[in-house]
């Protein structure tokens, strides 16, 4: 696979070493998956048509986790994560997780918000985050905090369909990547990191990256 | 000792036990019929099951693939697949309504490398490794295991995440003779016994069946056959199922299943009867004693009535059916009897009288016979002294007055000799009324003219009878000198006859006072008078005799206009036929 690197320098202030905006896209496409089963999918054997599910509508819809990408930069001697902002939500809301893939810095909790008029029971049963919230009306909602980093793939008990991703980071500076797959870290101190980008399905893309001193902002593109 | 048993009784007695013999073979036949209906019907029923059982083979695996697939679209199963830690599974498997009650289940990852799985599951396992081979995604595969417990079905699938990933498999195996015997009892609604070769897997029965499962595994594959053993007879289907190489007997009691129809025909039956009993109750004694008995108990009245010796009540028929005939001969025989008492009482009266008759008969015969002969020397000297003396009118006169004392006497005499007399012999002579009559008549004229009475004849002309003209007139001049005597002046008597179909009376009928009811009946007895002055008291009873030696009866009437009307009642055999008067051949 050809890896591109690119990194623009800009002029950067002598005196001190000002924060980097560290931006980028990821041009790596979803995983190709095959469609969705539907809730019931069996079929005799030798029956093999082509009624396949139509719920494939996921596929270009914010309920897809496969269509974001999360975006860290790690290394050595990272500042701690703010973790006094508002926590992020989470919200249940037309029988999907809104937004469908969330990242949190360890110690950071989550918000999850049930926006559907119906119950929900949002769980993991993740080796990072095993949790079981219960059910819950609309209006109600309940917090989770993660004390370790990894992946926590969360689903409703209730629905068969939904699901989203919660990453755990290990850094004050990571992003999930929008519908345009642009993704912007800002407060980047100048230094040499490591860039890992995770998508459902897909293995992990790690790449060095340098932040140079004095560079208003670093471009970074992901094959 | 027996008292009298009511028809009625004995009705019921044979009614009840016409109603138990029917009842009995009504119940027989019907269950009977029951027993044949029921067995033809589980023999149609259970030629069916064939079809029961390969459906539901067919239908098995699809079964099994339904549960494991419901199993795999729980989120929570989902969830701790997609860890693919074991630990996770461990705590998750379980507690799936589909996997608890598996006997095996096997967790495999996406390339079938086995995560968990229940323990044991080795015993199976090269059978599930087998199935997660080349397991493409959304197929299920099925392998039949044969295992301790009989067969057992093994349905592996691999299991993908909504997203589409593929993220393990499974295989989930069930004993098939557990799932088999409930559902095909349930199904077809007889006694399953699940058997392999010699092997019974499992019996499902709604009662213990009687039968042991070795007796009922010889029954033929194939066909349905009768069973016995101990007494206790079954229907027995027998089944191999190829694709599991189960053998299912179908099992069908029609003696058990008959058992509560039996108790409900025989339920019925007691109500029918007792009902049916009650209802033939009703109705006999209705008819008995509509039909039969009001007319048994007149006919016991009636009996009664003659017994007490009140013969004058008719018997009259209820019905024109042997009852009806039986009061008609009831009531002949009746008449009958009083024809007899009758006659006896007639017999008694005429011997009684003529007892008394002969007693003073013969006891007035002697003075009578001995006054003859002074009488007669009275006469005689008187008829002396008158021709001597024929020239003295006034002994003349003197004279006759004992000349007609004595005649009074000797008639007197005459008179009590022949009622005492008795049994005279008749001399019947053919007698013409008109004739005969007129000569009464004109002997009498002459007393009644001077008694200024009218003597009236009235009958019709022509009349004969065959009859004793002198003793007859005797009777006749008997009545017309009594009707005169009690006639006073101005009154009139008359003389008639008339005739009917069964007799002919002649009759004397006067405007007397009559006769006093208090003697009516002692009339014709002798000695007795009507305070008649000089009568003997002989008249009567010497007429009456002689009426009654002519077959004929004397009696007394009240007149319409008052008076009395004395009857002599002659036979209709004492007409004669007469003489043709008007054409014909004279002979």
């Amino acid at each position: 696979m050809l890896l591109g690197l690119l990194m623009v320098l800009a002029a950067a202030p002598a005196d001190a070493n000002p924060p980097v905006v560290v931006s980028g896209v990821v041009r790596r496409p979803p995983a190709v998956l095959a469609a969705p089963p539907a809730p019931s999918r069996y079929r005799e054997r030798g029956r093999h048509d082509s009624e396949q599910s139509t719920e494939s509508a996921g596929a270009g819809c914010a309920c897809n986790p496969g269509l974001f990408a999360v975006v860290e930069i790690t290394g050595e001697n990272l500042p701690a994560p703010d973790l006094t902002m508002r926590p992020p939500t989470m919200a249940q809301k037309d029988r999907m997780f809104v937004p469908s893939v969330l990242a949190v810095p360890v110690g950071g909790s989550i918000e999850f918000p049930n926006q559907d008029p119906f119950f929900h029971n949002v769980f993991s049963y993740s080796k990072t985050k095993k949790f079981d919230l219960g059910r819950y009306p609309e209006g109600e909602s309940a917090s989770v905090t993660f004390l370790e980093p990894g992946i926590v793939p969360v689903f409703c008990e209730i629905h068969y369909s939904m699901r989203a991703y919660i990453h755990v980071v290990d850094t004050p500076w990571y992003d999930v990547t929008a519908e345009d797959r642009r993704f912007e870290i800002a407060g980047v101190r100048p230094g040499e990191y490591t860039i890992r980008v995770w998508q459902e399905g897909l293995p992990d893309l790690v790449r060095p990256l340098v932040v140079d001193a004095g560079a208003d902002s670093v471009w970074v593109e992901i094959p | 000792m027996r008292g009298p048993r009511s028809l009625l009784a004995r009705y019921l007695i044979f009614l009840a036990a016409v109603v138990a013999a029917l009842a009995t073979g009504a119940f027989l036949i019907v269950e009977h019929v029951i027993q044949a209906a029921l067995e033809d019907l589980f023999r149609q029923r259970l030629a069916r099951v064939e079809d029961v059982v390969r459906e539901y083979g067919r239908g098995s695996e699809l079964v099994r693939a339904r549960e494991l697939e419901a199993m795999l679209g729980s989120p929570r199963f989902l969830a701790a697949l997609e860890t693919a830690d074991p630990a996770t599974l461990e705590h998750e498997v379980p507690t799936q309504p589909v996997l608890s009650s598996a006997r095996l289940v096997v967790v495999a990852d996406p390339a079938g490398r086995v995560l968990w799985g229940t323990p044991d599951w080795e015993r199976d396992g090269e059978a599930v490794q087998g199935l997660f081979a080349d397991l493409v995604a959304g197929d299920f595969r099925r392998a039949i295991v044969s295992a301790e417990e009989g067969p057992v079905e093994i349905v592996a699938t691999n299991v993908t995440a909504n997203n589409g990933l593929t993220i393990g498999c499974v295989a989930v195996g069930t004993v098939l003779s557990e799932v088999w015997a409930e559902d095909l009892r349930r199904l077809t609604g007889f006694d399953v016994v699940l058997t392999l070769g010699d092997r019974v897997l499992d019996v499902r029965a709604d009662h213990p069946l009687t039968l042991l499962p070795r007796t009922l595994l010889s029954a033929e594959p194939g066909r349905i056959e009768r069973v016995r053993e101990d007494g206790h007879e079954v229907l027995v289907n027998h089944v191999t199922d190829e694709g599991t190489g189960l053998d299912i007997l179908f099992v069908a009691s029609v003696q058990d299943a008959i058992a509560p129809l039996r108790e409900r025909v025989r339920r019925l039956l007691v109500f029918l009867g007792v009902g049916g009993g009650l209802l033939a109750i009703v109705l006999v004694y209705a008819f008995t004693n509509r039909h039969v008995g009001q007319q048994l108990h007149r006919l016991i009245a009636a009996a009664e009535r003659i017994g007490r010796g009140e013969l004058d009540v008719p018997v009259l028929p209820g019905s024109n059916d042997e009852l009806g005939q039986l009061a008609l001969e009831f009531d002949r025989m009746r008449e009958e009897i009083r024809r007899q008492r009758d006659e006896v009482e007639v017999a008694h009266q005429a011997r009684v009288r003529s007892e008394r008759m002969a007693t003073v008969g013969q006891m007035a015969a002697g003075i009578v016979h001995d006054f003859k002969n002074p009488m007669a020397v009275v006469l005689g000297t008187t008829d002396l002294i008158e021709q001597r003396n024929s020239d003295d009118p006034r002994l003349a006169r003197q004279c006759r007055v004992i000349r007609g004392q004595v005649e009074r006497m000797v008639t007197l005499t005459r008179d009590l000799l022949e009622y005492a007399r008795g049994e005279v012999a008749l001399e019947p002579t053919d007698v013409d009324l008109d004739d005969w009559t007129r000569e009464i008549v004109e002997a009498h004229e002459e007393s009644y003219r001077r008694a200024q009475l009218t003597l009236r004849v009235a009958g019709r002309a022509g009349l004969r009878l065959r009859i004793d003209p002198s003793r007859m007139r005797r009777v006749v001049d008997n009545l017309l000198n009594n009707a005169r005597e009690v006639s006073t002046a101005g009154q009139e008597v008359t003389l008639g006859w008339s005739e009917d179909r069964e007799s002919v009376s002649l009759w004397v009928r006067d405007q007397g006072p009559g006769v006093p009811a208090a003697i009516r009946e002692r009339l014709f007895e002798p000695f007795v008078t009507s305070g008649k002055v000089g009568g003997s008291g002989l008249g009567l009873a010497i007429s009456r005799k002689i009426t009654e030696d002519h077959g004929a009866r004397l009696e007394v009437r009240d007149a319409r206009e008052g008076g009395a009307t004395f009857v002599i009642i002659l036979p209709a055999a004492a007409r004669l036929p007469e003489p043709a008067v008007t054409g014909g051949v004279t002979t």
